[in-house]
């Protein structure tokens, strides 16, 4: 498309060229909406789980410092 | 299609209309229990400061050290319902709403620990974890900057105090509008509250009123738990057709919706550590967390407002003055920060740098959790008691 030659058409067709770019972009958007809407509401679906995860965050707590200190003693 | 129970197995639907109906009932159960319990710390505290409760709580005349009090106690126990229910307690059996106010702006901030602890979860996983950290301190941030505005106001203003005592007067009833008649709370808890009273007269004749006080902790304390749990099983389909519903709505949609799904299951820790997953994931954006995390805080201002209606006679009013308080400082945090749209950044910013930083070098995320939650309100404890 970049190494196209627009120079010899008229105004009218690159007006519709752009008009037609227009629709197709916009159905390009709506489409990469719609997947990240349907993503999100797949994982809304598996809310349960996410519950779960929320509830164990002690344990959490107790591998990120393990982490910390592992990261610690690496960089030394 | 079988019905599938909450523990799994595959039931009759009668059995599981049952098994349902006896969650509820739990569910009012421990609601009760809640209401019980804030009367009986209204109680005790009001027999163990003898109408002296000022002097108990003279730590707390500097506004900043209420703060510091709401956000340890918080983080220690990582539920901004039930230290904002003992508040409530606390304030019924004397405290003055003045130096709860501060209190309650510290339990908003303590809150936020839990989803920042959830947050990190993701660590092994350094992209992730650096979207999970951003979409919890996204929170603490929107708090911190709501108390450094709100607070100083208040200190010198008192306007949530006056806003909360102008709604609480007629809902209450006030001098010419007694509504003792009315009052059906009381004859329902006073009979529990007796026999803990008599319970604590048992075991000490002396320590009674504190010991009742500790009763009430532990009550409140354990209903918020228990009836959080059920609420989770009982709600998740009503919570996950809220969520549904908001997508690809905008900002206003998701802080309803997180206000909403924060009433059904009581928690605002468990929705916006809810969310943290979902960020991390990448699957929802930063810029769509961050309202449903605002939703919460004003979700959760149902819990306070719950228990002011334990609490009957005189300090009724004061009880649901200092609970509207917690709900339209969170308002009005709200309309502010995220009304104006220089201010609406700020909590996505320093969320986005920290954990940025974060992410590069996790010491920078301890370093933050350690730092705000209980050094910085160490010091500031210890920097006030050299000043007094």
């Amino acid at each position: 498309m970049e190494n196209e030659d627009f120079s010899s058409l008229s105004e009218k067709k690159l007006k519709k060229l752009i008009r037609e770019t227009h629709m197709v972009l916009d159905q390009l958007t709506q489409e990469l909406n719609q997947r990240k809407q349907d993503k999100q509401h797949e994982e809304i679906n598996h809310i349960e789980e996410h519950f779960d995860e929320a509830s164990h965050n002690l344990g959490n707590l107790k591998i990120f410092i393990q982490k910390v200190f592992a990261e610690m003693t690496k960089d030394k | 299609m079988t019905n599938i129970s909450p523990s799994g197995a595959a039931g009759r639907p009668a059995d599981n209309m049952l098994f349902r109906l006896f969650q509820w009932l739990l569910v009012l159960l421990l609601i009760y229990l809640l209401i019980t319990a804030v009367g009986m710390i209204g109680s005790g505290f009001k027999g163990a400061s003898k109408g002296h409760a000022t002097e108990l709580f003279a730590f707390a005349t500097n506004p900043f050290m209420g703060l510091i009090v709401g956000v340890i106690a918080t983080a220690m126990i990582q539920s901004s319902s039930t230290v904002t229910s003992i508040i409530v307690g606390l304030v019924a059996g004397g405290l003055p709403v003045e130096m709860a106010v501060p209190m309650v702006m510290g339990a908003n901030i303590g809150t936020t620990i839990t989803n920042t602890i959830v947050s990190l979860g993701h660590i092994n996983r350094k992209k992730e974890f650096r979207r999970a950290f951003a979409a919890a301190t996204v929170h603490d941030f929107f708090n911190l900057l709501a108390v450094a505005i709100f607070l100083p106001i208040e200190i010198l203003f008192h306007p949530l105090q006056k806003a909360a005592g102008f709604l609480a007067t007629p809902l209450v009833g006030g001098e010419n509008m007694s509504v003792k008649g009315l009052d059906f709370i009381k004859p329902l808890t006073k009979p529990v509250i007796a026999e803990f009273k008599t319970l604590a007269h048992m075991i000490s004749e002396q320590g009674a009123s504190v010991i009742l006080i500790i009763f009430g902790i532990f009550l409140i304390f354990m209903s918020i738990i228990f009836v959080g749990r059920l609420l989770k099983k009982l709600m998740v389909g009503r919570a996950k057709r809220i969520m549904h519903g908001s997508i690809g709505r905008g900002p206003v949609s998701g802080i309803l919706s997180g206000a909403i799904v924060t009433i059904l299951v009581q928690s605002s820790s468990t929705t916006t550590s809810l969310m943290v997953p979902l960020a991390g994931s990448g699957v929802f954006r930063l810029k769509q967390i961050y309202p449903f995390t605002l939703g919460a805080n004003i979700g959760t201002t149902i819990t306070a407002l719950l228990a002011a209606t334990a609490i009957s006679g005189d300090h009724a009013i004061l009880a649901l003055q200092i609970a509207l308080v917690h709900f339209l400082y969170n308002c009005s945090a709200v309309l502010l920060i995220f009304g104006i749209k220089k201010l609406r950044r700020l909590p996505l910013r320093g969320a986005i740098w920290l954990s940025r930083l974060a992410a590069e070098k996790k010491i920078y995320a301890l370093v933050y959790i350690v730092g705000v939650f209980f050094v910085l309100p160490g010091l500031m404890v210890f920097i006030y008691q050299l000043v007094e």
